[in-house]
């Protein structure tokens, strides 16, 4: 088979995986005893039973659940918040779509009507959350601050345990090796949440590094005024990021170390190092040439599988260091059952956990010649 | 050979090699097993920890709280017991540091000083923050008396006009009393000097007179420009905190509530005077022993930086080095902690639960929630990697891809999202999530031998001896392919530990129960981690020693399991 068509197969078996993924999220918030609206009247007692029900009705909370999903997924007429006359909403909105585009722009007058239809999911209109704004713009605001901070720590862990783990291995039991394996063995047993508070209490309220009071709430100050210039805007982000990077890479360092480690082992171990080896082949090309691309695959394997969870965020350290991010964000939507918001977030994540997974499936190819598709 | 390397073999050698050897060959699987295991010393230390801590998970009734040995009753009647220290206050009585305490504490002044000392022989000076030092405690300390304090009944014409509105105190000296059965109403006056209000801070004091009681109130807070009725509904801004105390002994318990105003919108003006009323309702439960309480005052504080760790920032000015000073607020400078001392040898938190117990207690709440959904995980993959990884074709697809779905969520967001099904959350129910959807590793592992084991001759040779397939596989089969299961199953076990915690530290957990996740969210609330850290560096500290103990067996096990992965 060739490496095309394994791409089409993989695509075209994701499309039940996804429909899979949607219809068991959404029969789990169906099935929660309260919704947003319950979440609503415990803040607000004075709500009467005939608000509620209509707050509900606006959200189409009193549809029958396939009703929901299907509205969800392909889109709804948002006046009537229904089917409408779906198809011919839909028609129109799928045949004017390059016309309206020009037409808001400005630029030539079409007279196409305004369409009262609400892409689905399928459109990559995530919807409206409860609270009224779009997903797409919510997650749009906060994407890139959860990105930064987790590649960031990703880079940290890499960069810190890759180089360590081969150390390890090279000289395994050494002083250096047991200090590296034990450090990891810690750093996989700590709570990262109680880590990142250690971290604060230490570096931020005891200044226990020179004295320096690391910032270690929200991704930059708030107290900036908005004249600041570039750079010290920079210094700034970049200051708030140290902590929860830090503290976030540390786990990730653990688990790249061990891994590095442990098949960096067993790749010493094959006949074909030791073939290089009896060739005369200097240490240093015998390690990184011949050893490291094949020890390298387990750490691809979870450098994928961290990239398709990207979005997902560290909840915990998120909300620990108040960061404005998709994972705290998320905490605070399930508290209020903002089930919309829940859904959009989870799909998108599981979208790029199947890209994900498949572009690590092709990298493995290019790394390792033996694996054919 | 030399002569001196040369073994001689006499009958009494022979004999117990003999002997040796028929040892070993009647050696159980369990035996030989355990010989390999041992070999890890650190494996077996990390056996020991977790045999301790599930002890001390079992026995915990017994060992928090004492005089009241309900080890499995109804889990509301333990929720006070678990708040309780160790060690008995009344059974210490008669001890020379106990005396001390409940004498110490008879006047505020006196309760003042003596938290003060407790404080600073808690933690070292140099840790302190610089507005922790003591001429500032001592600037505020109220000269008074006891009887003053206490005896003095609340009067309504104090507080109240002709009319019936509010009237300003008018030496408010930091301290006024309400009578705890109606609630009531007191007003005080602040001049910020700077543009930024957005807090008030209320320090109770109560006074207990019995061992035990519950305490709480609803508090408001309502912001008036100086010179408004108070009476109508023309406030500033207004903030609301439900509060309660829980006391574990006759003392004067004081407890700090932070109100914040939303500041969208709302001018305050540098030197003018404000009025800020504390409106408060109590709730509607026994206090036994409660007589009255006094809200007293103090100010202006700097902002703390640590204090809202946990709010929502966006509403809030922030805080740096050179911000900080800048920044008014009234607060009291008091903390509320009581800090090691015969009775709490770790400490309590603001509402005085001893985090020893709390810790004792949270080693039941997380081992329950592991061990049983490990348990139900590991049953889960087992049947499901065996059934698809022995039929293969149709149920291997089906199953196999209800895995895929399952990885591709992110498995915390999952979760919590399972978790809202149940309106009342329990340590069984979280168990029983976690473990009905965390089989998908486990599925996979066994899957994976199976797919290799179901090729090999004896598989063949059973089947034609016509052994039905539920006998192949779980007889023949499992016990070949649970080595890398043990394995994963020990460092699940460990996943799950730190799972729950975090799930308890956002609030997900059981309510009424005390997990260390739940501890440390103690830990972060309010002022609690600038003034006692160690309401949240102890819960910590357990979790990380009983995950390393499960990770240091789970690497042991994986040696001794399967020697050719041996390093």
């Amino acid at each position: 088979m060739s490496l095309r068509n394994y791409v089409i197969r993989r695509l075209l078996f994701s499309i039940p995986l996804f429909l899979g993924i949607s219809i068991i999220l959404f029969a789990l918030m169906i099935n929660a005893p309260a919704d947003y609206v319950d979440v609503l009247r415990l803040t607000n007692p004075t709500m009467s039973p005939e608000e509620a029900a209509n707050i509900r009705h606006n959200l189409g909370l009193d549809r029958e659940p396939m009703e929901q999903y299907i509205l969800w997924l392909l889109g709804r007429n948002s006046e009537v918040g229904d089917w409408g006359n779906f198809f011919e909403e839909f028609a129109n909105f799928v045949i004017f779509i390059p016309f309206r585009f020009i037409q808001d722009t400005g630029v030539l007058d079409f007279g196409v009507p305004d369409s009262n239809f609400e892409p689905g999911f399928i459109f990559g209109n995530m919807g409206r959350s409860f609270t009224g704004s779009s997903i797409n713009s919510i997650i749009g605001a906060l994407a890139w601050e959860t990105i930064k901070l987790q590649l960031a720590s990703l880079l940290m862990s890499l960069m810190i345990g890759i180089p360590l783990g081969i150390f390890s291995a090279r000289k395994p039991y050494s002083r250096l090796d047991n200090l590296g394996t034990t450090l990891a063995l810690f750093g996989v047993s700590m709570p990262v949440f109680w880590t990142g508070i250690m971290f604060i209490l230490l570096f931020s309220d005891y200044k226990i590094f020179f004295g320096i009071r690391f910032p270690a709430l929200g991704s930059t100050s708030y107290t900036l005024t908005g004249n600041e210039g570039a750079i010290e805007l920079l210094v700034d982000e970049l200051a708030h990021m140290i902590l929860p990077t830090i503290v976030l890479g540390l786990a990730g360092t653990a688990l790249v170390l061990r891994l590095t480690r442990s098949s960096m082992l067993e790749v010493l171990r094959q006949d074909y190092i030791l073939t290089a080896r009896s060739k005369g082949l200097p240490e240093r090309l015998v390690i990184y040439k011949h050893a490291l691309r094949n020890a390298l695959l387990p750490v691809v394997t979870v450098v994928g599988l961290s990239i398709g969870f990207l979005l997902a965020g560290a909840a915990l350290t998120e909300t620990v260091f108040s960061w404005p991010g998709l994972g705290r964000e998320a905490v605070a939507r399930i508290n209020l059952r903002d089930y919309n918001f829940m859904m959009g977030v989870n799909m998108l994540i599981a979208i790029m956990v199947i890209v994900s997974n498949l572009v690590t499936d092709i990298t493995y190819a290019f790394l390792d010649p033996r694996i054919r598709y | 050979m030399s002569k001196e390397g040369k073994i001689v073999i006499d009958d009494e050698r022979l004999e117990a090699f003999e002997k040796e050897k028929e040892k070993r060959r009647r050696a159980g699987r369990i035996m030989i097993f355990w010989r390999r295991f041992r070999r890890h010393r650190m494996g077996v230390f990390g056996l020991f920890i977790i045999i301790f801590v599930t002890f001390v998970g079992v026995f915990a009734p017994f060992l928090a709280g004492p005089g009241r040995l309900v080890p499995f009753g109804p889990r509301e009647s333990n929720v006070q017991a678990r708040f309780t220290p160790p060690f008995s206050y009344e059974s210490a009585k008669d001890t020379a540091a106990s005396q001390e305490a409940s004498t110490l504490e008879k006047t505020v002044a006196a309760f003042y000083a003596n938290y003060k000392l407790n404080f600073i022989n808690g933690m070292s000076t140099t840790a302190l923050p610089h507005y922790l030092q003591l001429s500032k405690i001592d600037s505020i300390v109220d000269e008074t008396t006891e009887e003053e304090l206490w005896s003095s009944s609340l009067d309504p014409a104090d507080y109240l006009n002709a009319n019936g509105s509010l009237r300003l105190p008018t030496s408010f000296n930091g301290s006024a009393l309400i009578d705890y059965r109606t609630g009531g109403k007191i007003a005080f006056q602040i001049n910020p000097s700077k543009n930024k209000l957005t807090f008030v801070s209320i320090f109770l004091a109560v006074r207990v007179d019995s061992p035990e009681s519950v305490w709480g109130g609803k508090f408001k807070v309502y912001l008036y420009e100086a010179e408004s009725d108070l009476n109508s509904a023309n406030y500033l801004a207004s903030s609301s905190v439900q509060s309660y105390l829980v006391s574990t002994g006759p003392s004067i318990s004081l407890r700090l509530i932070d109100f914040r105003f939303s500041v969208a919108g709302l001018q305050i003006t540098t030197g003018s005077t404000y009025t800020v009323v504390l409106d408060t309702e109590i709730m509607d439960i026994e206090f036994p022993g409660i007589n009255q309480y006094v809200v007293t005052r103090s100010g202006p504080a700097e902002m703390d930086p640590l204090r809202t760790t946990n709010q929502n920032w966006n509403a809030l000015d922030g805080w740096n080095d050179q911000d900080t000073a800048t920044y008014e607020g009234w607060m009291a400078y008091v903390a509320v902690f009581y800090v090691t001392n015969k009775f709490h040898v770790f400490g309590t938190d603001a509402l005085g639960r001893d985090i020893l117990a709390a810790t004792i207690w949270g080693a039941t709440s997380s081992l329950t929630v592991a061990f049983l959904a490990q348990g139900i995980t590991t049953l889960i993959g087992i049947i499901v990697g065996t059934i698809a990884g022995y039929y293969g074709g149709f149920w291997d697809n089906v199953l196999m891809r209800l895995t895929d779905i399952i990885l591709a969520i992110p498995f915390f967001f999952l979760l919590l999202i399972a978790i809202t099904l149940w309106e009342q959350i329990s340590l069984y129910f979280m168990a029983i999530i976690i473990g009905v959807l965390g089989w998908a590793g486990i599925a996979r592992v066994v899957r994976a031998q199976f797919l290799s084991l179901r090729e090999l001759e004896y598989t063949e040779a059973a089947r034609a001896l016509g052994v039905s397939n539920v006998t192949i596989m779980f007889k023949h089969l499992l016990p070949n392919a649970l080595a890398p299961v043990i394995v994963q199953t020990t460092l699940g076990t460990a996943t799950v530990i730190l799972i729950e915690a975090g799930l308890s530290f956002l609030g997900f957990g059981d309510p009424l129960a005390v997990s260390w996740g739940t501890a440390i969210q103690w830990g972060m609330t309010g002022n609690t981690l600038r003034f006692a850290p160690w309401v949240a560096t102890i819960p910590g500290l357990a979790i990380f020693v009983v995950v390393l103990g499960f990770n240091l067996m789970g690497d042991a096990l994986r040696d001794a399991l399967d020697p050719r992965l041996k390093n």
